[in-house]
């Protein structure tokens, strides 16, 4: 019997004339673990939420056909019944918490369905213990990290014990490692209670290994869905290629029968292949460093108020037209560098330059000229009705501002949307209006604080690709990120912070090689056998040149 | 100045009894008119406060009670015209100035009830947990202490956007801290529009994830957790006694005071009730040094 059935649904939001969703028909058995994937907008949350029974409960709306739960209609089900069956967990952990504390928390939904005393205190105990919130549960919920706050959302759901786990994008706000250890948990609830998990997701790289079956969604409908694992790879590879992960789209490309899902699969692809020395342009090393520093630190030191000392010593040069991701963990100092750089915080020490200016004694306003911030939320910077005010705004007070916004907005493909509110768009269109409105001041440095965080590999592609034309144009970018796969493709250096000193600054190449956490699929992939190989071309070549050797060597008889 | 947890006996104690025992010292307050009654409340809410650990914080609000009394006694001799000792008289212009004992002594004496009332709100301010006391209403009003509980959540969230976004906002010239009252206030309404857009989207999802949890406004069961401890019980007695003991004492026309047209004198049994009203209101502050000293009493009481 299947746990879920979704049987021709169609569902409109109110005051939208598109479906989105269109006939949906699915069956997911008890146990399963379901992937959804799709770009931004195919109907990934919308299932879910159907599912959930939050369409059409919550949001009303035109609504066909009909989702059963143990053969029961969600619809017909009252909301502290669905809880106890269904739980759900969205993007934002600030959004998923309701109470103060942490046991608070823990019991909200459990008191909403009436569960007894003896009961809550159970599971707020099992709970805790099995993902290790015991030490917090008196702690004020503020306290937590991220990662630690969406672990207690998805304590929260699993303290009602749900036999069906819905989870909409739940990593796509965290840094890696917080990313990986839900992965773990949602691994163990799967594997060992035997929970039903349906996860939209973006980060396949991550996740893609753990599902037994995978449903592709594409404007509102299922365009593929199956549970044989050789297949998705070759599926993909030929209708969605720009959804996979470097290692699955390095794969795609080449001749090999299957497509592996983790690195460790990949090299036993390649295990028999020889190695043959295969000699590289190093895309990112450019030369440039004879001219003078758009940026220089010069032992920086910054401590907040309350005492903490979060940048110590910093030193740092970039130059024109390089382009530097910045790693570390959380509160490594990341952020309050580039609010540094940008004049919102004031170091106590030290000095910093743009183009041989010190800006000591700028204003925030008047350093966005020489060095433009985009904040991890590009909603913090738009505020305003229009995409095409949001750049007039930043370009108020200067000459021909029609002409130059009108640029602007063809420079980034923003036609179709000047005239729209920038809250209605994706977060890929945002984030490429918050910076067609830093760019409008002609900075020459950009800072750019987790610009991919939320985009699907899509608007990650479309926004590598603008990046890397500001960087011909000479602007240099000093790039927050915890994105390692999009910094190996597209920046040129890496710097990685620890405790707020630099732990490592130089080439991509140098830091990214053989590094334990910081390398990327397509590094990890070669490890071993070919240094110093960081991009998706650069692998791509390597291994079609191991592939080279191997026929001629299966000619030659050697 | 505001609650923060500390290991100590007067934290650990429940919530209603913390009311309970501040409510006692607000009403005996109002009710006294005897400035040693008055000082031996006082003193016993000190004590208590500097015995939970915050005799850092208590000095904030001393300062500005002894201000406001200074202010209060200052205003008193000046505009009171009653009493019959007068220890200062000058003529100002036309108007002839006369400084009365009495009115030097019932400003002062207001001046302590207004010390007594402050202290009980620090007493409240310092030991009493906000999550604890929602959890009390809980019990009464299951939905109000929901929304109570979310607006403690939201609302430091609504400012920390508000913060976030404002320091954001600097680098395109909109620093609402800068230029004329107008031009601020201009700035401010920009900054809150996209605060309020932000906090909308926020509502609307958890409105949506509070559905997904069983949240439908209706009955909800309730995780209590609060323990009564011999503590609790001590103190609360300790309160009523102090209650019913002051009510006796002002039918014996103790813990009342005449100011005016002449002081009354203080008599023995002033001093000894007002003695007996302070040593039962401090059991509290006597029980939180007690498991100072002899920690192994720490789950005895």
């Amino acid at each position: 019997m299947a746990k879920i059935k979704i049987s021709s649904l169609t569902y409109t939001y109110p005051e939208k004339e598109e479906p989105a969703l269109k006939d949906i028909d699915l069956e997911i058995k008890e146990g399963e673990f379901v992937l959804l994937i799709g770009e931004n907008g195919s109907g990934k949350s919308s299932l879910l939420r159907a599912i959930a029974g939050i369409i059409p409960d919550f949001y009303r709306g035109d609504y066909k056909g009909e989702v059963y739960i143990d053969n029961l209609k969600v619809r017909k089900m009252k909301p502290k019944e669905k809880a106890g069956k269904i739980g759900f967990l969205g993007q934002d952990p600030e959004s998923q918490i309701f109470m103060t504390k942490v046991e608070k928390e823990l019991v909200f939904g459990m008191e909403n369905i009436l569960l007894p005393l003896p009961v809550m205190r159970r599971r707020v105990a099992e709970t805790a213990a099995f993902l290790n919130l015991g030490e917090y549960i008196h702690e004020s919920v503020d306290k937590l990290s991220g990662g630690m706050k969406q672990r207690l959302a998805l304590a929260a759901v699993m303290a009602m014990q749900p036999e069906v786990l819905l989870l909409d994008e739940p990593t796509s706000q965290l840094d890696p490692a917080s990313a990986e250890e839900i992965f773990n948990i949602l691994k163990r609830l799967n594997e060992e209670n035997g929970i039903t998990v349906v996860l939209a997701e973006q980060r396949l790289e991550r996740c893609l290994h753990l599902a037994d079956r995978i449903i592709v969604m594409d404007e509102g409908k299922i365009s593929y869905i199956s549970s044989d694992k050789n297949e998705w790879g070759a599926w993909m590879a030929e209708n969605k290629a720009f959804l996979l992960p470097p290692l699955l789209k390095l794969f795609s490309r080449l001749p090999f029968e299957k497509i592996p899902f983790t690195v460790k699969e990949g090299r036993s692809l390649i295990a028999d292949l020889p190695i043959k020395c295969v000699f590289l342009k190093e895309m990112g090393i450019r030369g440039k460093n004879a001219c003078s520093p758009v940026l220089e630190m010069d032992k920086v030191w910054f401590t907040y108020s309350g005492g903490r000392e979060v940048l110590k010593n910093i030193s740092l040069k970039v130059f024109p037209g390089e382009f530097w991701a910045v790693f570390g963990e959380n509160g490594a100092g990341k952020t309050t560098l580039l609010k540094n750089i940008a004049g919102l915080l004031k170091p106590q020490r030290g000095r910093i330059c743009i183009k041989g200016e010190n800006i000591q004694f700028m204003k925030a306003s008047e350093i966005a000229r020489k060095a433009g911030y985009l904040p991890q939320n590009p909603d913090d910077y738009l505020f305003l009705p229009t995409v095409e005010e949001e750049i007039l705004f930043s370009l108020e007070n200067t000459e021909n501002k029609e002409e130059k916004t009108s640029q602007l907005i063809e420079k980034f493909n923003l036609e179709p949307y000047a005239a729209v509110n920038p809250r209605d768009l994706s977060m890929g269109e945002r984030q490429k209006t918050a910076l067609a409105s830093i760019l409008a001041l002609n900075p020459d440095l950009l800072l750019l604080d987790e610009p991919t965080r939320g985009l699907d590999y899509l608007a990650k592609e479309d926004l590598g690709k603008c990046l890397k034309m500001l960087c011909r144009e000479s602007k240099s970018i000093l790039m927050v990120s915890h994105d390692i796969e999009f910094a190996a493709e597209y920046a040129d250096k890496v710097l990685i912070m620890f405790e707020g000193e630099i732990a490592a600054a130089g080439s991509k190449y140098e830091i990214m090689n053989n590094a334990l956490f910081y390398s990327p699929q397509i590094n990890r992939l070669l490890s071993g056998r070919v240094d110093r190989v960081v991009t998706l071309e650069e692998g791509d070549k390597v291994i079609r040149a191991f592939l080279e050797d191997k026929e001629e060597k299966k000619f030659s008889g050697g | 100045m505001f609650y923060q947890k500390k290991d100590n006996l007067i934290y650990s104690l429940h919530p209603a009894v913390m009311i309970f025992l501040v409510f006692s010292f607000l009403v005996l307050a109002l009710v006294f008119s005897n400035p040693l009654h008055l000082s031996a409340l006082f003193l016993a809410s000190g004590f208590i406060i500097i015995s939970s650990g915050n005799w850092t914080g208590f000095k904030v609000y001393l300062r500005y009670s002894f201000f406001m009394l200074f202010i209060i006694v200052f205003i008193n001799l000046w505009f009171s015209k009653s009493g019959t000792a007068i220890f200062m008289s000058f003529n100002l212009g036309n108007f002839s100035v006369k400084f009365t004992l009495e009115a030097l002594f019932y400003g002062f004496t207001m001046g302590i009830r207004l010390l007594t009332v402050i202290s009980s709100f620090a007493l409240w301010t310092f030991t009493v947990d906000p999550d604890r006391l929602v959890d009390l209403w809980a019990r009464v009003g299951r939905r109000s202490a929901v929304m109570l509980n979310l607006s403690m959540r939201i609302f430091p969230l609504i400012l920390h956007d508000f913060k976030r976004i404002a320091e954001i906002q600097q680098c395109r010239g909109l620093d609402y801290r800068e230029g004329g009252f107008v031009d601020k206030i201009r700035k401010v309404g920009m900054l809150s529009g996209a605060v309020l857009a932000s906090s909308l989207e926020r509502s609307l999802n958890m409105a949506e994830v509070m559905y997904t949890r069983g949240y439908d406004g209706g009955e909800r069961s309730f995780y209590y957790r609060d323990l009564w401890r011999r503590r609790d019980y001590i103190i609360l007695a300790a309160a009523v006694s102090g209650l019913f003991l002051s009510g006796f004492f002002l039918t014996e026309g103790l813990g009342r005071y005449e100011f005016y047209p002449l002081l009354n004198p203080l008599c023995w049994q002033d001093f000894l009730s007002s003695l007996t009203i302070f040593i039962i209101f401090s059991i509290p502050a006597f029980l939180a040094e007690g498991e100072k000293i002899w920690l192994k009493s720490k789950s005895a009481v």
